[in-house]
């Protein structure tokens, strides 16, 4: 039954890689859009609350171990994680109604060094406006919605993260 | 009077086209879409590809095995995985490729999709009523949680070129029924229609 989950899983990612270079703008909540609190815990048991991120750009992606173009997206989001880390932008992974077993598993094949955490009640996606996985929201230094994305994208992509670069605070 | 009965004589025709059109399109514009066939590699199944100059649509019809290793693997009991696995399972794609210059928005809700099969024709079971199945049969809060993530939403914005949606899509036929489906969808506020026809449940 394993192999044929892998075959299944492999079947479904060979159909989404194919929409991964599709165009990548992004959508701007105008005027921006305020993102309900939340407190989860990551991996390593530790809680992040959306409050913590105030005052830099932060990409807060939604996703699943079992959706194919979440696995696609998540290497290009890790790169793009290793550009902005230290770029005064952060970034998390918000995974929707799996346990720490299935996630844990899932980072022992596929990197990620930004935070996962987990949403296994749905008490996120219940309050944000998420329709289908991924979904990607970018928020201001303020925690306000301003860009959406529905689907994968390839997240290292320098004209993607300029718009987010963009929303960081001026130096005063 | 030659000229009068010459339009008497063509009236019925004009009021059986007007009448018609009513019917077929009602309120909409059809698309103009073209609709392909592709292999399936993995599946060994053929997809139907509906697509304009703003959507492109993908229905993949998926092996029972594929439903069922899904679907167990999140936790659904074996006689609930049958249930879904019997149910012509699709995994459908659908995605804004509109101009991005002219970035037009998409809007896909499923209640309006029209399934036509040996029953006749009727609304497609919603993702609700499926959960309210598989509440009522005592399955996990974190298989149904799976179960409304991995089906398509029922209702679907694609504002931006490239945003796509994906998801399974039960149509609750028998299996080796074939079927049409009447596709609807907003173009920038404009209703648009589409017949596919022939599609079929996987035996």
């Amino acid at each position: 039954m394993k192999s044929i989950q892998t075959f299944f899983c492999l079947l479904l990612c060979f159909g989404m890689l194919s929409k991964i270079g599709a165009a990548q703008l992004t959508r701007e909540f105008d005027p921006p859009f305020p993102a309900a609190e939340f407190s989860l815990m990551d991996l390593d048991e530790k809680v992040h609350n959306l409050s913590d991120y105030k005052g830099k750009p932060l990409i807060v992606n939604f996703w699943a171990t079992w959706c194919p173009p979440c696995r696609a997206e998540m290497p290009s989001m890790e790169r793009a994680w290793q550009v902005i880390e230290s770029e005064g932008i952060a970034m998390i992974g918000i995974n929707v109604g799996e346990d720490f077993d299935q996630v844990f598993g899932f980072t022992a094949d596929v990197e990620v060094s930004f935070p996962l955490l987990l949403d296994m009640d749905g008490q996120v996606t219940n309050t944000w406006p998420i329709q289908g996985l991924p979904t990607t929201y970018i928020l201001n230094p303020d925690g306000e919605m301003v860009y959406r994305m529905i689907g994968a994208r390839e997240w290292d992509d320098e004209e993607l993260l300029d718009a987010v670069r963009d929303l960081r605070q001026p130096q005063k | 009077m030659i000229a009068q009965t010459s339009r008497m004589k063509y009236f019925p025709t004009v009021f059986c086209i007007t009448a018609l059109s009513f019917f077929v399109l009602p309120g909409g514009s059809a698309s103009g879409a073209t609709i392909s066939r592709h292999d399936q590699t993995a599946s060994g199944l053929m997809g139907w590809r509906v697509q304009d100059a703003n959507i492109q649509i993908e229905l993949n019809p998926l092996q029972k095995d594929q439903v069922r290793a899904f679907y167990l693997g999140r936790g659904f009991s074996v006689p609930l995985t049958e249930r879904i696995a019997e149910a012509c399972v699709y995994q459908v794609v659908i995605e804004n490729i509109s101009d991005p210059e002219t970035k037009m928005p998409l809007e896909v809700r499923l209640s309006d999709w029209r399934l036509d099969g040996e029953s006749g024709p009727r609304a497609l079971p919603s993702k609700d009523e499926w959960i309210l199945e598989w509440t009522a049969s005592g399955a996990s809060a974190a298989s149904i949680l799976a179960f409304k993530w991995a089906t398509f939403p029922s209702q679907q914005d694609f504002k931006l070129t490239g945003d796509y949606g994906w998801g399974m899509m039960l149509f609750g036929n028998q299996t080796g029924e074939t079927f049409d489906l009447h596709l609807k969808w907003y173009t920038e506020g404009e209703l648009v229609e589409q017949f596919v026809q022939g599609l079929s449940c996987p035996e």
